[in-house]
């Protein structure tokens, strides 16, 4: 646990009979951070924010936000602010009497004021339709409405369960703003299935599969972590030895054709880690001994998308 | 945390601040507010009504018959059972309505929550299940023991003295308390139902098997035990007020069959996965 963490999970673990849901979760968010949790369906992302909202209990392991442990109850769950996948509210209320009513929940020093209510409604866009009923919001305004109702009780963590998945792309562009605009003033931890969103947003990312934690770091680590085992060579008056060559070089873990175009090959050169450089340079002493012409001679930079399969085992392979 | 850390004292997870159920007072007004914003009320405000007044008229109108068509007395359709004020009050009381309205009108207050995903929404939030728990009950019997008790009898007192001359009011009075009493006890088992069965149909199963089962105990049983059976609450109450002898069993049955019926729900409530 670092002492900067807004969240911090050990061995969060959630069994129901016959489905090991999570197993052994250790993570620490940083605080301030926006921190996406990514997993393809079913990986437990919606089962960890569950826990952490307090809705459901793990088998075992311990969590806490800012330091309170989740048995606290309902002094923990005043650090919270929880957002649902598809946030439904009391249909006859307005906006803003939901926004009162949540408030109204926390304790007096914690509650917002009437124009606290009515600055918040404004901030996530619903400021003019604080007074309709929240029956005639559509999924985005929910979406919003979700998003303020977490934060009026001004909590140190907000959960988000996958809080652009069922919006259309206007509205998710909407809600992955106003996500950017809370950094650094309260920790956001979500999850979602949309590598693109993470990608755009999240300064911190975990990858979870089949209940499991496979990588959790800075989104830029984690990609710079992939650039450097890659190269892209692509080398002119290539011939079917070429290839061969290039495996020899020292540093070199495989080459792949990736594409073939008359005498000019596109080549896939995966490298040892930290060995990009000197492969580099290997490969255009390479070509110059035997006369080729180096096209291309470059790291790869990954996507977001790229890693998450690289470290997410198909489901059909890992049967 | 293990197993047996994440069960810990269930009371100090109930409390923010050394508070007792905290939430209670928003709670409860947001739950109020439903229930005027909805229908229900309403509707079962009509039917206790109309069913009360008509039990109550029941021996006035057979007694017109038996005056005025002479064939449907004489083929026994009609025969008056009593024209005393009282006991039409009685008879109104007697049939019990309320407490089909009461089930009627509980049966979904935590099952429509838990299946829309607000339950799990108010869960999240810094009150306690039993608190989010005892304002339904409050809210729900305070309502119901308006508009299927304390209105219904108010007509039906009003029929009968229009119809038999005026009953006494000490007797009105304790029927008064006597349906609010049922009520409280029906919605309880309702809303435990709730916190242990996740549809409505079976929630209501669960809640009338608990109202007509003391009926077929007490008459199989060769012992009387109605008093000392919580639903025996309203018999008590109108005995009390007809200044009939009445010993303190039922009241204490009554405040035990609560009290477990809340402990029950909390508990179930507190581990309810949402």
């Amino acid at each position: 646990m670092t002492d900067d963490a807004a969240i911090t999970t050990a061995g969060l673990t959630k069994h129901y009979p016959g489905v090991a849901a999570l197993t052994d979760l250790a993570i620490d968010v940083p605080a301030g951070s926006i921190y996406g949790f990514l997993g393809p369906n079913g990986a437990g992302k919606s089962t960890t924010i569950k826990i952490l909202a307090g809705l459901t209990r793990p088998t075992r392991g311990s969590a806490a936000v800012a330091g309170i442990p989740i048995q606290a109850g309902a002094a923990y769950r005043r650090e919270v602010g929880y957002l649902a996948q598809e946030p439904r509210f009391y249909d006859w209320m307005t906006g803003r009497e939901t926004l009162r009513f949540v408030s109204s929940l926390y304790p007096p020093e914690r509650r917002a004021t009437e124009n606290g209510v009515l600055t918040t409604l404004a901030r996530v866009g619903l400021g003019d339709a604080a007074d309709r009923r929240t029956a005639d919001y559509s999924g985005g305004m929910r979406q919003r409405l979700g998003i303020a109702q977490a934060l009026i009780g001004r909590p140190s963590v907000l959960l988000l369960d996958e809080p652009v998945s069922s919006l259309d792309p206007i509205g998710r562009r909407e809600v992955l703003e106003l996500m950017a605009e809370l950094k650094g003033e309260t920790t956001v931890f979500y999850s979602t299935h949309i590598l693109e969103d993470v990608q755009r947003v999240s300064d911190h990312v975990a990858i979870l599969d089949r209940g499991r934690l496979v990588r959790a770091q800075p989104t830029a680590d984690l990609l710079a972590s992939f650039d450097q085992d890659q190269l892209r060579v692509v080398i002119g008056g290539a011939v079917d030895g070429t290839a061969v060559g290039l495996a020899s070089l020292a540093g070199v873990l495989g080459v792949e054709l990736a594409e073939r175009d008359g005498d000019i090959r596109n080549f896939v050169v995966r490298v040892q880690p930290d060995a990009a450089g000197a492969v580099q340079a290997a490969i255009t002493a390479f070509a110059a001994e035997r006369q080729l012409t180096v096209i291309e001679n470059h790291v790869v930079r990954l996507g977001l998308e790229d890693a998450f399969l690289r470290l997410v085992t198909p489901k059909e392979h890992a049967a | 945390m293990t197993a047996s850390t994440a069960t810990i004292t269930r009371h100090r997870a109930d409390r923010l601040d050394g508070r007792p159920l905290p939430g209670l007072r928003p709670l409860l007004r947001k739950d109020l507010g439903e229930w005027i914003h909805g229908r229900r009320a309403i509707v079962v405000l009509l039917i206790v009504s109309v069913f009360m007044a008509l039990a109550a008229a029941n021996s006035w109108l057979n007694a017109w018959i038996i005056a005025n068509v002479p064939e449907a007395a004489e083929a026994g359709a009609s025969k008056v059972i009593s024209l005393a004020p009282l006991d039409n009050v009685g008879a109104a009381v007697a049939s019990q309505i309320f407490v089909f309205a009461a089930i009627f009108a509980a049966m979904s207050l935590i099952v429509r929550e838990r299946e829309s995903g607000t339950l799990a929404w108010m869960a999240s939030k810094p009150v306690s299940r039993s608190s989010i728990l005892v304002s339904k009950w409050l809210s729900a019997t305070v309502v119901l023991w308006i508009v299927a008790g304390l209105i219904p009898l108010g007509v039906t007192a009003v029929v009968v003295t229009i119809l038999y001359g005026a009953p006494p009011l000490g007797a009105v009075v304790a029927a008064g308390f006597g349906i609010g009493a049922a009520i409280a006890l029906f919605v309880a088992v309702a809303l435990a139902a709730s916190a242990l069965v996740a549809s409505q149909p079976a929630v209501a199963g669960i809640t009338f098997a608990a109202f007509l089962l003391p009926t077929i105990v007490t008459a199989i049983i060769p012992f009387d035990i109605a008093p000392y059976l919580p639903t025996s609450m309203p018999a008590w109450l109108m005995a009390l007020g007809t200044g009939a002898p009445v010993g303190v069993v039922t009241p204490i049955a009554w405040v035990l069959g609560l009290a477990a019926l809340g402990v029950f729900g909390a508990r179930r409530m507190a581990d309810l996965e949402l």
